[in-house]
């Protein structure tokens, strides 16, 4: 990893560009060669995550949102750059220090792709996150009294779970704990009041979109 | 009913056939309410096809609905290859965990027999009470998943996804197993009571595959299968998008297509509506924060787009109405239905005009 000064922003348009379309063509050697030269222009791992990786793939989530991509697109754009990640760069997670405890979690159902593609999301974006797999509403509040983490991500697949956010808002209230909930899930992008309706603080509309509202976090945290 | 009064039946057929009819056929599809209307459990009234045929018919009369739902749950199918269905008190019954987990598995499946299996023999039950509680005027639609979306039950979708990204060929013979479950539970639901069948395929739309992979995958076994099912059909990609597979759908054999509420129904009308009715597309999460001038809009913006020249269907987008939509926006809707659905459609070059 060289250590020089960041290139300019038509540079990074374009391997941004580069990468995406190697990873819509499902072209591996190719996205690999990108993420090298992407490795060699810029400081460390985490600029490579963040100008480069979380970019890309939030590009990919909102053209997703907007009809221009299918889910397995995501997916596979998710697998690939997982695999080279860990192949390429250094753990990233490590390289931020010590971070805020992010807890993400899907309530109440079975179906866990959506909490896959965010947890792949942020953590090809460098961001640490526990994964409390799935939990109820009461197994949510507990573990939440015990291991106090600064923000939970809750995805949720169906409205009834979905309306459940409120009886956690609620037992975390009464707990004291004001940690903030983001959420996402189809139920939230089909009804765009939903998110204020449960006491959460943010919405994803797109998995990806975890990226920016928790970065945005982090920020937040950091100049706090 | 006055004279010149369409049967519901005559009406949705005018409709399939792409004719204007009397009014555009409204499909309100509650399901869970049912329980709240005869006051019992979820899980006793998904457990009693009587009291789910009787729920049906109040509800037809009250939201003067132009079909009856012979639908219980869409886990009931999971049930009958060994997953389970979990019950809710306020919500539609879920599937449970996956019962498939690696291609090995599929080697010891069979095609499951519908007598086998109580939850399907309960749904063709419930069909045969409402044919003979409404006679013929009135179409009994059943369900039927699909046999490439089955498998979000079957194996959990982020197994499935892998598999289908990663080892497409691996899937085959649990596909072929699903082929042969689906229509042999299609032509069931036919003999039983139902009149026409929806086809659920959410895995196939654009918002979950990409086109060629629907055309590769999807659109064959689509093919295949309605071909074998000996009643009409109606494609649903369960709040998916379909714009771009229209072209294919329309070829698969499908008597019809029901459109999300993230698509421009305009659009599709003016792609496919000479060739297809469509079924669409209300929102139906959405629906839980309508008040009636907002209902009415809505109601009028679907007409407007697609009920010109008939060939249209109103209905929700997702083939159920989620339980905490307030039932005066359903009989909002249907009284907007009422209002604004009455052929000829006057009203709509003013409207589009507007808007």
């Amino acid at each position: 990893m060289n250590q020089q000064t960041k290139p300019d922003q038509a540079k990074i348009t374009a391997l941004q560009q580069a990468y995406k379309s190697t990873l819509l063509s499902v072209d591996k050697a190719q996205a690999e060669e990108v993420l090298r030269t992407a490795s060699s222009m810029f400081a460390t791992p985490l600029e490579v995550a963040e100008l480069c990786l979380a970019p890309v793939l939030e590009q990919m989530g909102d053209a997703w949102e907007n009809g221009h991509l299918a889910l397995s697109q995501i997916y596979m754009a998710s697998r690939i750059s997982e695999e080279l990640v860990d192949r390429i760069l250094p753990p990233l997670q490590e390289m931020r220090g010590e971070a805020p405890k992010i807890a993400l979690m899907l309530l109440e159902d079975h179906h866990m792709l959506g909490k896959r593609l965010v947890q792949s999301a942020l953590r090809l974006a460098g961001i640490p996150v526990l994964d409390w797999q799935r939990v109820t509403v009461d197994e949510l509040i507990a573990r939440a009294k015990q291991e106090r983490p600064d923000l939970i991500l809750i995805s949720a697949l169906m409205l009834r779970a979905a309306l459940h956010v409120r009886d956690v808002r609620e037992g975390l209230d009464r707990a004291g704990l004001a940690i903030p909930i983001y959420v996402g899930g189809a139920p939230f992008r089909f009804d765009p009041l939903l998110w204020q309706e449960v006491g959460a603080s943010a919405m994803g509309a797109n998995a990806t979109e975890a990226i920016h509202l928790v970065s945005g976090f982090l920020e937040r945290r950091h100049v706090a | 009913m006055s004279p010149d009064e369409m049967t519901s039946l005559q009406r949705v057929l005018a409709t399939l056939s792409l004719k204007e009819p009397d009014r555009v056929p409204l499909f309100l599809l509650p399901t869970v309410q049912g329980a709240t209307e005869m006051g019992v459990p979820l899980r006793d009234y998904f457990h009693t096809p009587s009291l789910i045929a009787e729920a049906q018919v109040c509800f037809r009369e009250r939201y003067r609905n132009d079909c009856l739902y012979g639908f219980s749950y869409a886990a009931a199918e999971f049930e009958a290859f060994g997953g389970d269905a979990l019950f809710y008190d306020c919500a539609p019954p879920n599937a449970g965990a996956p019962v498939l987990h690696t291609p090995d598995d599929f080697a010891r499946l069979a095609v499951p027999k519908i007598e086998d299996w109580p939850a399907l023999c309960r749904t063709l039950e419930l069909q045969a009470q409402l044919r003979r509680a409404v006679g013929g005027d009135v179409p009994v639609i059943g369900v039927v998943m699909s046999p490439v979306s089955l498998p979000v039950m079957q194996l959990g979708f982020p197994a499935y996804l892998r598999l289908l990204m990663e080892q497409p060929e691996s899937l085959t013979p649990l596909f072929e197993i699903n082929e042969e479950f689906c229509v042999a539970w299609a032509n069931a639901q036919l003999a039983a009571g139902a009149d026409a069948l929806v086809y659920y395929d959410p895995v196939g739309s654009c918002t979950i595959i990409e086109p060629a992979h629907y055309r590769r995958l999807c659109a064959p076994i689509a093919k295949r299968v309605l071909a074998r099912i000996k009643g009409p059909t109606a494609t649903h990609f369960a709040s998916g998008r379909s714009f771009n597979i229209l072209q294919d759908v329309v070829e698969t054999g499908t008597g019809g297509v029901v459109v999300s509420g993230d698509e421009d129904l305009a659009a599709i009308k003016a792609a496919v509506g000479n060739r297809l009715p469509i079924l669409g597309n209300l929102n139906g999460l959405a629906m839980r924060h309508w008040d009636a001038e907002e209902t009415e809009r809505q109601v009028k913006n679907a007409i407007a787009a697609a009920g010109v020249g008939g060939g249209f269907i109103l209905t929700d987008h997702h083939g159920e109405i989620p339980f905490d939509v307030p039932e005066r926006v359903l009989i909002w809707i249907a009284e907007s239905v009422e209002r604004w659905g009455r052929y000829p459609l006057t009203w709509v070059d003013a409207w589009r005009a507007q808007h």
